[in-house]
Order: C-alpha cells, then sequence, then structure tokens
C-alpha cells in the first residue's frame, strides 16, 4: 500500500479474506510503451479481419494452454469472418467440463454457444502450479492503460537474459512477470492456416489485435454510428443555433415595445 | 397558478386542464414567470443536468433488465455480476451504446452539474433569496456522489471491490458507531453478495430521489427566481423575459452542443474516462494504487492526505478520523456558504478581489483532482500533452519535498479557507464596484 496508514489498515482485513498472497494488480506499465500503429484506432478505426483470424491462430498456439476467454462464444467468431461449418468444426475440438445424467464429471464437445475454456483443472491447481492463477484473457486489452499497446509491448517485452527469482521472469512492461514467456527459441517452421511465416513480432501484432476484438468486439459499429451520430447532432446544433437567433431578435423586438412578464407577478 | 383559468383552446386539453390543472402551472411557468433577460450561456448547465438525470434514469433501467448482483464465480473466475455487464455489451441488442451511454453519461452529468455550481459560486446565486435553493443543490451534489459510487461498485471489477472496500471502511472512523455503521451499509463482515445486492437496490432507488430533490430545486428556483450575470433584482418588465421561447430555444442549442461532445465520446472513447483496470473482474485483491472516478478525486484527495494523528489534551483523533472528517467537512461547508459570504454584491463582475480567490479555488479543485490520483508519498506532478511538469523532488535520506501529500495538504487549507476565512473577511473588506441600477440600464445608457 502506498498512501500511508489509512489503506494499509484499511487493506488488511481484504487481503487476508482473499486468501491469496498473488502479486496485486496493477493496470500501470512498468516503464514506457512502444507505440504502436493499429487499423481500429481513430475515428474510423476498423478490424482487419485476416489480421483477426491469424491472430486467433496465435492465441490457439501460444495462448490457450494457460488462459481462456469466457466471455468469447464460438459463434462470436463469424465477427471474424469465419464460415458456420468452421465454427462448429473449431468447437467440438474443444473439451467442455460437465455433469453428465449419472451425475459423474465429464467433458462433451464444444458447441457454438460455448466459450473458449479453461486447460487448466482449477484455479488452486493454477496458483499451486505458477503461483498465480492465469487471468481471463476476454477483456485484457481494455482492462490496462495502453489497451492494444500495453498487450503487445508484453508481448514481445521478455528478455531471458535477466536473473529472477524462482518462477519468475523478466519482462519490459511488467518487471517481475509469473507468466512464462510464451515464444519458444525456435520458431522456423511455425506457419498460419494460409502458408505465410509470421515473424515474433508479427505473431504479437495479430494476437494483440484478437485480443482487442475480444475485448471491445462491436468497435467498428460505435465508431460507424458514432459518425451518423456526431454529424446528425452537429447539425441540429447549427439548426439550433440559427434557430434561437431568430427567436432572440423576435423576443428582443417585442421587449422594447412592451416588455416581459412582470417581475412582481 | 391554480386559480387562474386554462389558457388552452383545444377542447380536450381544456377538458383535462380544467379538471387537474398541471398543464396550466407548466404553461404559466413558461409563458408568464419572469427570467432574467441577460442570462449567459454559462446558465445552460441547469437545464443539461436535468435532461442529463432523465437519460441515466432511461439507460439504467434497461440496464437494470439484464444485470445480474451476484458474486458468484464460474470456472473462468468471472463473477455473474461482472458477467452479465458483458453480457449486456456483447449480446444484448444496443447494449453496447446503453452501457457506455450510461457509463460516459456519468460523467457528463458531473460535467454539468460542476458547471453549474461553479457558475453559481462565480455569480453569487447562492446569496439571499436563493440559499434554500442552493442548500437542495448540495443535496443533490451528495446524492449524485452516493449514486455514482454505488453504480461503480455492481460492475465488480478490480476497482469495484476497491471502492466498495474502502469507502464502507471510512465509516469505521465514526466512534462507537462506525462498526455498526460497516456492518449495515456491508450486511456482513465482508465486501460480499449481501452488499452488492443492497449496493443495486440503493442505486436503484436513490435516483428517484435525487428527482424529488431536483423537482424541489426547480420549484423554489420557480418561487424566488434566477439569478443573472449581473446579480441585481429585477426591477421592471425591461428586465424580464418569459421562459418559452427564448430560453427553450437557448436551451436546445445548449444542449445540442453538449450532446455533440457526450456522444462523440461515447463512440470514440468510452474508456477514456474510466479505470482500466476495472473492465478486469474483482480477484479480491486490492490493486496496488486505488483511485475513484475523476469527479469523487478532490474529496478523495482530502480524504487521503491526513495520515497523522492529532493529540487534542489526550483526546486522540487518528489520522483516519482526520481524513474521514476533513472529507464530510469538505461537503458539509458547501451547505453553509450563503452564510459564510458576508458580501451583499453577488455577482462576481463586481468583486475585483473576490474574482482571485474564485479562481484560485477552481484551480485548488484542480489541484486537489491530481492529489487523488497520485501517489501520496511521491513527487506530484501536472500531467500535460507534452509531458509531465514536476513540482517536487527526491531530497535527500528519502525525504520528497512537494510530495503529492503535501500539495495536498496545502490545497486542503485553501479550501477551507476560501469557505472560512476569505469569503466571511472580504465580504467586509473588499471594495465593489457601481452595480448598474438595473438589467436594462446598461442597454439603454
Amino acid at each position: 500500500m502506498r498512501f500511508g496508514t489509512l489503506l494499509k489498515t484499511l487493506s488488511t482485513a481484504a487481503v487476508l479474506s482473499a486468501g491469496a498472497a498473488a502479486t496485486p494488480a496493477t493496470a500501470e506499465p512498468a516503464g514506457p510503451l512502444e507505440s504502436q500503429t493499429w487499423s481500429f484506432t481513430g475515428p474510423l478505426g476498423y478490424y482487419d479481419e485476416m489480421q483477426l483470424q491469424h491472430g486467433l491462430y496465435v492465441y490457439q498456439t501460444r495462448c490457450q494452454a494457460c488462459h481462456s476467454l469466457g466471455l468469447v462464444r464460438f459463434a462470436s467468431l463469424s465477427g471474424l469472418d469465419v464460415s458456420e461449418e468452421a465454427i462448429k468444426a473449431l468447437a467440438s475440438t474443444y473439451e467442455i467440463p460437465y455433469i453428465n445424467d449419472d451425475g459423474d464429471r465429464d467433458t462433451r464437445p464444444g458447441v457454438m454457444n460455448d466459450s473458449f475454456p479453461w486447460a487448466l483443472d482449477n484455479p488452486k491447481r493454477a496458483i499451486a502450479t505458477y503461483g498465480k492463477a492465469p487471468p481471463d484473457l476476454s477483456t485484457m486489452a481494455r482492462a490496462r492503460i495502453g489497451g492494444a499497446d500495453y498487450v503487445y509491448n508484453l508481448l514481445v517485452g521478455y528478455d531471458d537474459a535477466h536473473e529472477q527469482p524462482e518462477g519468475a521472469y523478466y519482462n519490459k512492461v511488467m518487471k517481475v512477470i509469473k507468466m512464462p514467456n510464451p515464444w519458444p527459441a525456435d520458431m522456423s517452421d511455425f506457419e498460419y492456416p494460409n502458408g505465410t511465416r509470421p515473424s515474433l513480432e508479427q505473431q504479437a501484432r495479430d494476437v494483440t489485435a484478437f485480443l482487442n476484438w475480444t475485448a471491445d468486439p462491436y468497435l467498428e459499429e460505435r465508431h460507424q454510428w458514432g459518425i451518423i451520430v456526431v454529424l446528425y447532432m452537429l447539425a441540429l446544433t447549427v439548426l439550433s443555433f440559427l434557430a434561437y437567433r431568430v427567436v432572440a431578435a423576435k423576443v428582443h423586438a417585442k421587449l422594447e415595445v412592451e416588455g416581459g412578464p412582470d417581475p412582481e407577478h | 397558478m391554480a386559480g387562474s383559468r386554462s389558457p388552452f383552446k383545444n377542447p380536450l386539453l381544456k377538458g383535462f386542464d380544467e379538471r387537474l390543472p398541471v398543464l396550466r402551472a407548466v404553461h404559466y411557468s413558461m409563458t408568464s414567470h419572469a427570467y432574467p433577460k441577460n442570462l449567459n450561456y454559462w446558465w445552460n448547465f441547469g437545464s443539461i443536468a436535468g435532461i442529463m438525470l432523465v437519460v441515466m434514469i432511461l439507460t439504467g433501467l434497461f440496464l437494470a433488465m439484464h444485470y445480474k448482483p451476484s458474486v458468484q464465480e464460474d470456472t473462468y473466475g468471472i463473477n455473474q455480476a461482472f458477467r452479465s455487464v458483458e453480457h449486456i455489451m456483447r449480446d444484448v441488442q444496443g447494449g453496447m451504446f446503453l452501457r457506455y451511454m450510461h457509463s460516459v453519461g456519468a460523467s457528463f452529468f458531473f460535467i454539468a452539474v460542476i458547471f453549474h455550481m461553479f457558475r453559481g459560486m462565480y455569480y453569487g446565486s447562492y446569496k439571499a433569496p436563493r440559499e434554500v435553493l442552493w442548500v437542495l443543490g448540495c443535496v443533490i451534489l451528495i446524492l449524485m456522489m452516493g449514486i455514482a459510487f454505488l453504480g461503480y461498485s455492481l460492475v465488480w471489477g478490480v476497482m469495484s471491490f476497491a471502492a466498495a472496500e474502502v469507502i464502507t471502511q471510512v465509516f469505521t472512523a465514526i466512534p462507537i458507531l462506525g462498526d455498526d455503521i460497516l456492518l449495515l451499509l456491508r450486511g456482513g463482515e465482508d465486501v460480499d453478495d449481501a452488499l452488492l445486492n443492497r449496493f443495486f437496490a440503493l442505486h436503484f432507488l436513490l435516483p428517484f430521489v435525487l428527482a424529488g430533490v431536483v423537482i424541489l430545486h426547480i420549484l423554489t428556483l420557480q418561487t424566488v427566481g434566477s439569478n443573472n450575470p449581473l446579480g441585481i433584482d429585477l426591477k421592471s418588465k425591461k428586465d424580464t423575459v418569459s421562459f418559452h421561447p427564448y430560453y427553450t430555444f437557448k436551451d436546445i442549442f445548449g444542449l445540442s452542443l453538449f450532446f455533440t461532445i457526450y456522444l462523440a465520446v461515447v463512440a470514440w472513447a468510452p474508456e477514456r474516462l474510466a479505470e482500466a483496470i476495472n473492465n478486469q473482474p474483482t480477484d479480491y485483491n486490492l490493486p496496488s494504487h486505488i483511485v475513484p472516478e475523476w469527479y469523487l478525486l478532490p474529496f478523495y484527495a482530502i480524504l487521503k492526505v491526513f495520515t497523522w494523528d492529532l493529540n487534542i489534551f489526550g483526546l486522540v483523533i487518528t489520522g483516519k478520523q482526520l481524513g474521514a472528517l476533513a472529507m464530510a467537512g469538505s461537503l458539509g461547508i458547501l451547505f453553509l456558504l450563503p452564510w459564510l459570504d458576508t458580501s451583499p454584491v453577488r455577482s462576481g463582475r463586481f468583486r475585483p478581489v473576490f474574482k482571485v480567490f474564485f479562481w484560485g479555488f477552481v484551480l485548488c479543485c484542480l489541484i486537489l483532482a491530481l492529489v487523488g490520483a497520485q501517489t501520496s508519498g511521491e513527487a506530484f506532478f501536472i500531467p500535460t500533452p507534452f509531458g509531465r511538469v514536476p513540482l517536487g523532488f527526491e531530497g535527500g535520506n528519502g525525504f520528497v519535498w512537494g510530495s503529492t501529500q503535501q500539495w495536498g495538504v496545502l490545497f486542503t487549507g485553501y479550501y477551507f479557507a476560501y469557505f472560512i476565512v476569505i469569503l466571511p473577511v472580504l465580504g467586509l473588506f473588499e471594495k465593489p464596484k457601481q452595480l448598474p441600477a438595473s438589467i436594462s440600464e446598461p442597454v439603454l445608457a
């Protein structure tokens, strides 16, 4: 706690009741972020569907072993311009835990309405293994100062040359991080489904774009809505100003002759 | 107006109005009630704030139809409350717009009210006969702050939990009753399901209480009449206009401009005014840097700058109690403003010395907002588009000259001095400029 005795007393109870002495969450990067150009920033920002598909592939390859996307239904992948058959096929490759009719714990193939599942058994196992439960990534690109830039800088910010305590890694964005470096040393064999061979930076960019989409899937809709609404409001503002001027002139002319309401009234 | 005759010609309207004279009350207040003719654009913010309340209640109503106040976590570690907010954003038709209009709307409601209040402070709108009007306004501000805090908690993100935890703890500063009040607010020992559910219930109820106080605020205004930029009373029919059509049209223009900016923020920067980390469901750990929403920052600064205990002849007031007392005082003192300002002149236009101290007060609130957002023990800085302007530096032995806390104490001092020392004393010594005889006089001369 950084602001003194007040919060020190206040927070102790909460931290204790929470049980886990995990690294406190912080939204602020440790150093300056290298800002990137994204297709989705700016008033006309949009998503590049091909990039999102590549990002999805990177997520499946590098992230989903630990991180879920609990708010992203398979069905919503239609927003990435993926066909319904392809989505159904993809969903069925996931094993969704459920309790079967005999009352036993079991798994079944995923369907359209399921979300990207958690691959690890349970949060406690994860804490025991990694010291921290890997957070769900659905809203992560919205949950850090810097947004997509934060995610990208974190992903490319690993430096294994730095000494770190057991179970921790060095990252330019978060100096001591529990998340292991997601990139294998040799990625020369890695290629996208369309045959291209992306660099590490390219993969990081694509998966960042994908995670920005999972956090803010209706960004394009909002931008288009914004343009229509703001143009309408600007027109209304100009018209209402002109109307006000006309009314004001009439009211003042009338005022000169007969005055307004009686203040004693 | 109840004794007056129905102004309507349409037989249906006339018939209805003769049985329930509500329409004529509105009609006469719009057409025959005297308003000063010289109100400037700062007077637009009252009606803007009123419309924002309507926007908040309507968007909030539809959000409440989909929101689930439950802390129960699913296998993803996402609680049901947080999930239902995301469900609104992702699955509900138009839900993203409703949600962002509501969360950004809270900020813009506060923007309107802040301008409205500073306008009242500059032009002396709180002075006789408008004391009750001002006091009701203060009640509205405090209700708004409470409602905003309750609503912020409902998301049940990282900062929602921190806010609920820290703010409910503030009440334990109250001697003897504190722990019971804490229990009552939380519905248990911990910040948990019981708290979330009562916060939801209160967040739904209190806006209607607020609307009731707003109606009283408007009724009081109708009784005592509007102040104006000259701060002088209405003298004759030459000074007045009816609300309609002059101010209806002026308000529609102001409202359009305000909504253009508001909706642009909804479309392109809906998260700009919010804390990013609250987009992550809480794991019940306090984040290392706790900040409230921007509109609560000055008061939060006053709460947190007091960290030392005060010993008055053996009666110990802890730092926590001192902070809570100061924050309550900073709001409470607003209620006393009409009686603390001793100057008979209302408008700041005719008070050359007051003007300086008034803008100092505006600056003071801005600095306190920065103090609220920054870390107490570290060097204070002013953020600008070109980088940080430092107002403090590390001395030897780890001591920081010009720390956030030191600036906070200084400006907390100014905040209170403005009400307790400056305004009472200034009224006795300041020589105001010559007041015009009437509103229409400058035009005639």
